[in-house]
């Protein structure tokens, strides 16, 4: 069939455009409120992305369900979740220092090994098991998985990209530096998402007739003085954890990947 | 109160009361009434987030500064921060802090509800709010939760395991020993468990759910769509497009999940209070809506300058009614 | 109800086949056991009888199944689910949910039955097994036994025709084991359940086997159990003595063999020789140890000298792993002293003391991380901080002692379960010790492998190692220890050694000391190394009847 056929590419495409909307929203949030005379209309921007969110989510993890989930694939995302979510665990209990959480390796590693399907959903669930295991099922929550879904995703991509090449260093050192550029890219969009449920910055510092850019500018400073150190501690966490334990969980997972090929085709 | 519906109906009525307003007398009301609820049935957890909730209460004096330090609006200034500081350079003013605490009290509310929750809803319970069309995903997480406490006995052996070897963990490299066979461990587990799952006839889905992902593609497109209506024209010409983009999402799922062909094995009982429960709700999210009340109070802007806040004991009153399942909590088994 | 011709498979990377031309046929109701060593494609031909094989093994196939009329390669595993049930040796590892009634639920949800049906199913299957108790329990903390009937209860859920398990009992502890055998025997007995398991250790399993698959090498011979018992390579204590003895038929149960015993005259026992006694190497004096509030050990000594072999039994939670730990160092003790050599240990730590007190925990696996045998090794002594020079060298003569120097390359994982541990002993030896410390060792091995460490351990007490096993296993206590040891909720109850200990316990006694009873003997081998030719009271008259065998290969 036609439609069915095409509709992977839909998804992602128009997911790609509807979170990047979404992403952008409390940025355009100013110019929507400057056609409007009320106040009261800017609380409900979170609902409105939200629920765009969660939309997204549905469709992805539709499309990755029906098109990769069998009883191998179930039983190996389950289990790799399960650690996942121990060490979610941990780290609940014992914070590590900045914004480190080993969490995000394993994603990565899996989507880097077992494809862009495979990892978002590895990221998706992640955040959703560990937030049910330790209490933290939250507001927040839907924006974590489509940010770590999206991780996974990437990791996916650039498993594919780089996969080809023979050089393992060379494999292990792109996986790094994604994996540092992650920590930073993770901090910014969970911060641009949640401002609006505290207490939007860039609304606060809008005035009229400023410009995007100018509210993009501003966001840019504010981001550096607040949240670029504690993400800066999660992106060099991210990379040592990947120089670390990289090679050993490639290696461990592309020996799993061979037993369980007859199952993964994403 | 027993099903899990009644409590997540509990919590879309305070979220619902708690985004409906920025009086901070109303704010008040409903935290206290959550924390009523809270501390009503204290349960055993070993949650390290759940026990350690108190940390939540930061949020008001964190958000009342973050905004004083960012706002220049106000006409009641406290003090002036030299100009050469970047961004938070200028005068705070008791507006700026109160429009901040004002916000770190919805936010307080919002957080406060959502860990009661978390306190009474067990997995298994958030799992059966998962569509049937997902069953797959639903077993990939049961799974997960089933092998959490496996993988922590695990992390014990091993640790023992490696310890005997002389091990001693010291920089990050040296706990590869240990999560290496931790995650070996875990694959060949994984390659049993799915034997043994499709040899208890567990498969792919039947048919991929395309015209459901269709539609929640097209649902996403419309209610972007609607949102991005009002930068050209008017708010409530984006509900044109948002309301039918919900509809079909909603439509499409209630029909896929009849066509599932996965069917329940635990199904919980609605108790007379669930039902209670579930009515209340309603009655909390409506009540400020009766024709009759002067919604007005309802807002509160404490800029240029600061006043007192209004009360109407209608209001108030609906804020109150949060605390309810304080008091179906106790009688749980009828 | 379980038809092969000429079934010929080999994985995808194998060199060799993994099942060579094998036909056999077995009727409905009957229960069936298939025996050989590791590797030899036991459970290949069990996941081909519901499509695991080749469907999620890939590689190539020739010949023809048919099991309860289906095609397994044409119907896949999900068609067969219907038909085959299946139960895999680790409970563990085939749990989808965590507890046990929506477990047995778990397979119906999809399988298109409504819900009062599937109420109903559940039902059933929780009586079949007797599980009723436990129906609201979290799967993880039943026992052993539990859990495995929880497991075939789940299989059971879908009303298969035919229950296949892949040693459903080598994980189990002898009661637990007992328990599941039981329960499979009543399914048997009562439903008319076709069974077919596949199991190395058939002291316990042969009484229940009407037909008796012996396979090896990918070829399998089929027959009736009491006529193929006799050929085994690896036969319980039971067949052994009666095919020298030249019973006929062969008894499968000590009930049957009493009746042949009985007829035969064995010369008493000789009394315990008392062994000078050897440098203490390891002396637990008076330790107590606690998890929580509850105590498991209770003021226990053992004295364990050079070039001895002390087993240490009872039953599970009785304290015998802990005090392995408490030697160790891993279980912090409460009161008495640990002694290595002379000097008080209690404050060592747990590195140094493993340096010279080598411990084998339950599972290898758990040490297992390198990339190859070799690495696994030098890990250790890098743990150590062994000169780098002396490193190689080291490894090697280590590797060649326990025989698995041509796998110095190989991936630990890959190995089997006894290379798997033969590769944890190399690590845990490779510094010297004085002492070893093994837990269980003899879970999940196969006949020649359960051989080649007893043989291992025998040449470690020759070089003077203090050796303390941890077993449930009669048998191989009885032929290797010096000296047994009892615990039962944390303390010694019987101390002496194996003659006085284990010929007239009921619980911990071997199937010789059954068969005899009151002549002292234990072991098969000692048995046959001293019978007397008068003994043998049966002649060749009733021999059996020549046997017709199927033998494909």
């Amino acid at each position: 069939m036609f439609w069915p056929k095409y509709l992977s590419t839909t998804t992602y495409s128009v997911i790609s455009i509807v979170g990047l909307f979404a992403f952008l929203l409390p940025f355009l949030q100013p110019q929507i409120q400057l056609t409007e005379s009320g106040i009261g209309h800017t609380q409900d921007a979170p609902i409105f992305t939200i629920t765009l969110v969660f939309l997204c989510l549905m469709a992805m993890l539709l499309d990755a369900q029906s098109n990769m989930l069998n009883a191998k694939t179930v039983a190996l995302l389950g289990v790799l979740l399960s650690i996942n979510t121990v060490i979610r665990f941990v780290e609940v209990a014992i914070p590590g220092p900045g914004g480190v959480t080993p969490v995000f390796f394993l994603i990565m590693v899996a989507g880097f090994v077992f494809g862009p399907r495979f990892g978002m959903l590895m990221g998706c669930l992640s955040l959703l098991t560990s937030a049910f295991v330790t209490g933290g099922v939250g507001p927040w929550l839907p924006f974590q998985m489509f940010t770590a879904g999206w991780m996974g995703l990437s990791a996916g991509l650039l498993g594919r990209a780089v996969r080809r090449q023979e050089n393992k260093r060379l494999q292990l050192v792109a996986l790094v530096v994604f994996a540092a550029l992650w920590g930073f890219l993770y901090g910014a969009i969970m911060n641009v998402w949640f401002w609006p449920f505290a207490d939007n910055p860039i609304q606060q510092s809008w005035r009229p007739g400023m410009s995007l850019g100018e509210v993009i500018d501003h966001y840019l400073l504010f981001y550096s003085l607040t949240s670029l150190t504690w993400d800066a501690f999660g992106a060099a966490g991210n990379g040592a954890l990947m120089v670390a334990f990289g090679g050993a969980a490639i290696g461990v997972l592309d020996r799993a990947h061979k037993r369980f090929e007859f199952a993964i085709q994403s | 109160m027993r099903h899990p519906l009644g409590w997540v109906a509990w919590l879309a009525a305070c979220s619902a009361s708690v985004w409906r307003t920025r009086n901070p007398l109303y704010l008040i009301l409903a935290v206290l009434a959550i924390v009523l609820v809270r501390n009503s049935s204290k349960t055993e957890s070993d949650n390290p987030s759940v026990s350690s909730w108190r940390w939540i209460f930061a949020m008001v004096p964190i958000s009342a500064l973050f905004n004083a330090l960012w706002t220049r609006v106000g006409d009641t200034r406290l003090f002036v921060l030299p100009d050469w500081l970047p961004l938070v350079g200028g005068a705070i003013t008791l507006e700026a802090l109160t429009y901040g605490a004002q916000n770190g009290l919805v936010l307080l509310a919002l957080l406060l509800a959502f860990s009661v929750v978390n306190q009474h809803l067990s997995i298994h319970d958030w799992i059966s709010f998962v569509p049937r069309v997902f069953h797959q995903l639903a077993v990939v997480v049961t799974i997960a939760v089933t092998y959490v406490p496996l993988s922590i006995r695990e992390i014990h052996v091993i640790r023992d395991a490696q310890t005997i070897r002389g091990h001693q963990p010291r920089g990050a490299r040296d706990w590869v020993p240990l999560f290496v066979p931790l995650l070996t461990g875990a694959l060949e587990r994984a390659l049993t468990l799915s034997e043994s799952m499709a040899a208890r006839g567990f498969a792919a889905p039947v048919k991929p759910s395309w015209s459901l992902q269709g539609s929640v593609i097209a649902g996403a497109a419309l209610i972007c769509l609607g949102g991005l209506t009002p930068m050209l024209s008017n708010q409530i010409h984006g509900l044109i497009f948002i309301l039918p983009g919900i509809a079909l999402v909603v439509i499409a799922l209630l029909f896929s999940e009849r066509r599932s062909g996965v069917v329940r094995y635990e199904v919980q009982h609605l108790w007379r209070m669930d039902m209670l429960a579930l009515f209340l709700s309603v009655v909390v999210v409506l009540l400020p809506m009766a024709p009759w009340l002067d919604s007005r109070s309802l807002v509160y802007y404490p800029y240029p300058v600061l006043t007192a806040p209004a009360f109407d004991p209608w209001f108030g009153g609906g804020m109150m009614l949060i605390a309810f399942p304080a008091f179906l909590a106790k009688r749980s088994h009828i | 109800m379980i038809e092969l011709q000429h079934v010929t498979f080999t994985y995808p990377d194998g060199r060799a086949p993994a099942l060579n031309d094998v036909s056999l046929v077995l009727a409905p109701g009957g229960m069936s056991v298939i025996t050989g060593p590791s590797g030899c494609g036991k459970s290949t031909l069990l996941r081909c009888l519901n499509g695991l094989v080749p469907h999620y093994s890939g590689g190539h196939m020739s010949g023809r199944i048919r099991v309860a009329g289906q095609d397994p390669i044409a119907e896949s595993p999900h068609g067969m689910a219907r038909h085959v049930g299946m139960v895999q040796q680790d409970p563990e590892a085939q749990f989808v949910m965590d507890v046990v009634e929506d477990e047995i639920a778990f397979a119906l949800e999809t399988s298109g039955l409504s819900r009062s049906a599937m109420r109903m199913r559940v039902e059933e299957t929780l009586d079949l097994l007797q599980l009723v108790p436990l129906r609201r329990r979290q799967v993880l903390t039943l026992s052993g036994g539990e859990k495995q009937k929880v497991v075939i209860a789940a299989a059971l859920a879908l009303r298969p025709d035919v229950l296949i398990l892949d040693e459903p009992t080598s994980q189990l502890d002898p009661q637990s084991a007992e328990t599941v055998l039981t329960a499979l025997a009543g399914l048997n007995n009562d439903l008319g359940l076709t069974i077919l398991l596949s199991e190395h250790r058939l002291d316990r399993v042969l009484q229940f086997a009407d037909t008796l698959i012996v396979m090896r090498a990918g070829a399998a011979i089929t027959g009736p159990t009491a006529q193929l018992a006799g050929t085994l390579a690896h036969p319980p204590p039971i067949i052994q003595i009666a095919t020298a003895m030249g019973w006929s038929p062969l008894p499968l149960t000590i009930k049957r063999g009493r009746a042949h015993s009985e007829r035969t005259r064995l010369a008493p026992a000789p009394a315990a020789r008392a062994k000078a006694p050897a440098r203490p190497i390891l002396e637990v004096i008076g330790v107590t140890a606690s998890h929580g509030t509850n105590r498991v050990l209770n003021h226990v000594s053992l004295i364990a000298g050079a070039g001895e072999l002390t087993a240490l039994m009872g039953r599970n939670g009785s304290g015998k792993s802990t005090l392995l730990r408490s030697i160790v160092g891993l279980q912090k003790v409460q009161h008495g002293s640990i002694r290595m050599a002379g000097h008080d240990i209690s404050r060592m730590p747990v590195a140094e003391r493993c340096r010279h007190i080598a411990y084998l925990p339950q599972d290898p696996n758990a040490m297992l991380f390198a990339p190859t045998v070799r690495d696994e090794v030098a890990a250790t002594l890098r743990n150590h901080q062994v000169p780098v020079t002396e490193e190689r060298g080291l490894i090697t003569r280590m590797l060649e002692t326990l025989g698995i120097d041509h796998l110095a390359n190989a991936y630990p994982r890959d190995l089997s379960t006894g290379e798997r541990q033969r590769v944890a002993l190399a690590a845990i030896l490779v510094t010297n010790p004085i002492a070893l410390l093994l837990d269980e060792p003899t879970r999940g091995l196969d006949g020649s492998a359960k051989h080649a460490l007893g043989t291992y351990l025998i040449s470690c007490q020759a070089r003077g190692l203090a050796i303390v096993l941890v077993t449930h296993d009669t048998e191989f206590a009885a032929e290797l220890a010096d000296r047994v040891i009892v615990l039962a909720s944390g303390e010694v109850i019987a101390d002496g050694s194996p003659h006085d200990v284990l010929a007239h316990s009921p619980v911990f006694s071997t199937q010789v000391a059954k068969l005899f009873p009151g002549s002292g003997w234990l072991t098969a081998t000692q048995v046959l190394a001293t019978r007397q030719p008068a003994s043998q009271t049966l002649s060749a008259e009733n021999q059996t009847d020549a046997v017709n065998l199927t033998h494909n290969g």
